[in-house]
């Protein structure tokens, strides 16, 4: 009987969004329906179709309590079809765009080459896509104050900039160093944890002191690592710049907790 | 034949109230309990009921909590809330006025 009852409440309240009053307000009903029914067995009353029939009268307009609650908004047939061309448009011009892509490729391989080189085309364009997409939806972001995906679609965008440019310097460059353009990776997080500040700054985010102490660290590190593997600076005593700088962010996160700097301007 | 609706109406929470006044009490408990006071007569729907409980929980008179029910249910049961016997009090007190005045009215006198 339990079983029946729970399929009777699960169809009623099929349109309700399931919230906690409105769960109570099932398995308090059910709990009633099970207290009735167990009297009427008790009463001598054998006959389950007639004990659930009985029960569900005895419930009255339970549906007119549905007005507290709040319902399951219907599907939207037009918006459905409206998001699912808006899909397919996109799908249709990333086609084009790679099609294209895939022509250039082809045409400049053949007439001018070489392949070692222009095999480049498809992966940068196929990148700068991608990029394109990406700036798109920053601009959708920031339009919507959505500040935590914009930092992460601008970082994930920068990220994407940084391998297109090793990749085109690598290549293209008749200067073959390659641990110069690979550098490119150590700059990389510098680059990226400072826009993210800057982004974070002018977007008046809760943690910009934690943003300020994160930029330190990784600037500091990275530049020690960068200035030693180049050459321009010795190893010793540039070891001081990342120290100093772990000194300043320890003071900085100390200052930041006792003041209570978090979450403030 | 079992009534309710038009007799009940204004009065159900007092019904109610008059139920918990003895001790804590659930949905079916105290539907039943109406049922057999009011010798079969007067019935009142377990949605009605559950109306009555939001509305007096909403206003404090009373206070939910779920214990164990039957066949793997749960059961909420209620109790009266200080707030909630001093209303019912004055309820009472209302009802000896109204039901002697209505007396008068109806049967003449």
């Amino acid at each position: 009987m339990l079983e029946r009852f729970k399929a009777f409440l699960e169809l009623a309240f099929r349109d309700l969004v399931p919230t906690k009053e409105s769960e109570e307000y099932k398995a308090e009903l059910l709990g009633i329906l099970m207290d009735r029914a167990e009297e009427m067995k008790n009463g001598g009353e054998s006959d389950e179709d007639v004990i659930y029939k009985r029960c569900i009268d005895h419930l009255g307009d339970f549906k007119e309590n549905f007005v507290n609650f709040k319902k399951v908004a219907p599907i939207n047939s037009s918006a459905v079809v409206k998001a699912v061309k808006k899909t397919a448009k996109c799908v249709m011009w990333a086609g084009l765009y790679m099609l294209v892509v895939v022509a250039i490729f082809l045409i400049v391989s053949f007439t001018v080459g070489p392949w070692s080189k222009t095999w480049l085309i498809p992966v940068c364009g196929a990148l700068v896509g991608l990029i394109g997409v990406l700036v798109y939806s920053c601009v959708v972001a920031a339009k919507n104050k959505w500040f935590l995906n914009l930092r992460v679609l601008v970082g994930i965008s920068v990220i994407l900039s940084i391998l297109v440019t090793y990749l085109c310097y690598s290549v293209l460059s008749p200067i073959k160093v390659w641990h110069i353009s690979w550098l490119l990776f150590l700059f990389m997080p510098i680059i990226v944890s400072g826009i993210d500040l800057v982004i974070a700054i002018i977007t008046d985010s809760k943690h910009i002191m934690l943003g300020l102490s994160v930029f330190i660290m990784i600037a500091s590190s990275l530049l020690y690592v960068i200035l030693g593997v180049t050459g321009f600076a010795p190893w010793h005593p540039t070891w001081l710049l990342p120290m100093v700088a772990a000194i300043v962010d320890v003071i900085l996160l100390v200052l930041t907790v006792r003041f209570k700097l978090f979450g403030k301007k | 034949m079992p009534a309710g609706g038009d007799i009940l109406r204004g009065h159900t929470e007092t019904i109610i109230l008059a139920q918990l006044a003895s001790g804590a009490s659930y949905g079916y408990e105290i539907s039943k309990n109406i049922l057999e006071k009011g010798e079969g007569v007067l019935d009142i729907k377990d949605a009605t009921i559950y109306t009555a409980f939001r509305r007096m929980e909403a206003d404090g008179l009373i206070e939910a909590f779920w214990g164990d029910g039957v066949g793997g249910a749960r059961r909420r049961y209620y109790k009266i809330t200080p707030k909630g016997t001093e209303y019912y009090e004055s309820k009472k007190l209302d009802w000896i006025i109204i039901s002697k005045l209505l007396n008068r009215l109806i049967l003449g006198g």
